[in-house]
């Protein structure tokens, strides 16, 4: 405890610096929260919520309601989508990745994949309560975060376009290789 | 597709979460016992909660503008503290006048009333033959001086709890303001990974229901108080700023408070042989008031924010009354709409599993 004068809330409401710094670390290096300053980074942890998993618990399952996102601050994430033949691994993500942003602006809010711990995984979590909460107090941090989030999610877009307009392609050679072979 | 070993993991840690939920809500509980039976913590505690909630905002205004949130917190105490010591000292004054006035003429009121109650028993005792030999007036008079009494010997234990909630209620609103997330992180911190996401989302449109409802209702309260006074200034009445406060403080309570609130003005009127004229103009100007609420101020103010159908209001307020009297009356309303929160999670929950989307399912 030592001579600090608050030594009582100490415990309470303060948290290990060690911990408090591999989430600013985490939270730094994603792409949500890199252009963050550090005042609002150190503004932003005391609205997020670190949350500890074994290996093989879930985080959220296809289907549930969710509310927020997750940052991976140590660990890995199986990312499944769940079939009546048996799941599908969609990918694994490491330290610093993040999922489930699309929860933080769908009004829905519904999971549309698992995401389930392979290892001891610490993850930091950020809802849209939180986000609400951010944008009220701090409009200009908000924005920010909000800005990010738009370009994350336009990228998807694109990348998802790109994607359906390749499989297009390759549906119409196969026909046509299917026609000139007929 | 991954080989079946690799497959979601069918819940091996149920036992566990389920065990530190048990954990969790018992402590909660705990807490909320020695809550319970113990009125001079829960009191200024929920006062505070109810301070916090409508404080807020306006903290939150102050960080907007780029003031940090222990300084907005400070500034707000300030300021709130000067203008209630100014409308405090105003009130007290003129209230402390009426009131003296009103303990002046009281044995008046009491003989005044006495007279009447006698008069009325004569009446209804040749009507009915049933009450004779009941000496309803002298019964009523008994009942009223030993509740007189008892209630006077409560004042000194009132006066106290005042002046104690006086000094922690400021202490704990200021904790409240400034260390509530990073409390509401560390009771979150306790709930099991699998409950945490509902938990939160739940509490969340819980506090977010609450806030809005209590502003809305003080927001109402005042409005309907500053109408009944101007109304009663206006006609001339007795005591227009105390019974006007009175109708304010009242009109919290759902459909039973606008009626608490006009008894003791019309009573006064009624039983004060001077002012006997007064009694229809008093009756309309709380009408008015209470017209005036239920027409424009409620359905605008507190309505959309309740969303509840009005039987289901009336069914609160009547089961709020049963189980916890006044104070069951007053949480009546927040309760029904916690409860409205939690069953629409759940509805969501087991009816729309997918939400409103059509994905294909």
């Amino acid at each position: 405890m030592g001579t600090h004068p608050h030594y009582l809330w100490k415990d309470l409401f303060r948290r290990r610096k060690s911990n408090e710094d591999s989430i600013i670390e985490a939270l730094k290096d994603n792409i949500l929260f890199c252009t963050l300053s550090p005042r609002e980074l150190r503004y932003l942890i005391s609205l997020v919520y670190e949350r500890v998993y074994q290996p093989d618990e879930s985080i959220f399952r296809e289907g549930e309601r969710g509310s927020g996102m997750y940052v991976i601050v140590n660990g890995r994430v199986a990312i499944k989508t769940t079939h009546p033949s048996g799941d599908t691994l969609v990918t694994t993500l490491g330290k610093g990745s993040f999922f489930g942003e699309l929860s933080l602006v769908e009004p829905e809010n519904i999971r549309t994949a698992t995401a389930q711990a392979t290892e001891r995984t610490v993850v930091v979590g950020f809802f849209k309560p939180d986000l609400m909460e951010v944008l009220e107090r701090k409009p200009q941090t908000g924005v920010k975060i909000l800005f990010q989030l738009a370009s994350v999610l336009g990228r998807r877009l694109l990348e998802t376009t790109r994607k359906i307009t390749e499989m297009k392609e390759e549906r119409r050679v196969a026909q046509l290789r299917e026609n000139n072979a007929g | 597709v991954l080989p079946s070993s690799a497959k979601t993991t069918p819940d091996k840690l149920f036992k566990r979460d389920l065990i530190k939920l048990g954990w969790v809500l018992g402590a909660l509980a705990a807490a909320a016992a020695v809550f319970v039976v113990n009125p001079t913590l829960s009191s200024p505690t929920l006062l505070s909660i109810v301070f916090t909630l409508i404080v807020s905002p306006w903290v939150t205004a102050l960080e907007r503008r780029g003031i940090p949130r222990t300084a907005s917190i400070a500034l707000i105490f300030l300021i709130t503290g000067l203008l209630m010591a100014v409308l405090g000292v105003w009130v007290v004054q003129n209230v402390a006048s009426e009131w003296d006035s009103f303990r002046s003429k009281a044995p008046l009121y009491f003989a005044e009333s006495v007279r009447r109650l006698q008069h009325l028993e004569g009446e209804w005792r040749r009507r009915l033959p049933l009450l004779e030999g009941q000496d309803l007036t002298r019964k009523l008079v008994a009942w009223g001086e030993t509740f007189g009494r008892e209630s006077l010997a409560g004042v000194p234990s009132i006066v106290g709890n005042i002046l104690s909630w006086m000094f922690l209620v400021p202490v704990l609103t200021f904790f409240m303001l400034n260390d509530g997330l990073a409390l509401k992180k560390r009771v979150f911190g306790l709930v099991p990974n699998r409950f945490f996401e509902p938990t939160f989302m739940v509490t969340s449109k819980i506090i977010h229901a609450l806030s809005d409802y209590l502003r809305a209702k003080i927001v109402e309260a005042f409005l309907v108080g500053l109408m009944t006074t101007l109304g009663l200034y206006l006609v001339d009445s007795p005591y227009a700023l105390l019974f006007g406060i009175l109708a304010g403080i009242t009109n919290i309570i759902p459909y039973l408070g606008p009626v608490l609130g006009a008894v003791p003005g019309l009573a006064v009127v009624w039983f004060d042989p001077t002012k006997s004229g007064l009694f229809w103009p008093v009756l309309a100007v709380y009408g008015i008031a209470n017209l005036v609420d239920t027409v424009f101020i409620f359905p605008v103010l507190v309505a959309k924010l309740v969303n509840l159908h009005p039987l289901v209001l009336i069914a609160a307020v009547i089961l709020g009354q049963q189980f916890g009297g006044l104070v069951g009356m007053l949480v009546s309303i927040p309760v029904a709409s916690a409860i409205k929160v939690v069953f629409g999670e759940l509805y969501a929950t087991l009816y729309q599993p997918y939400g409103s989307r059509d994905i294909g399912r």
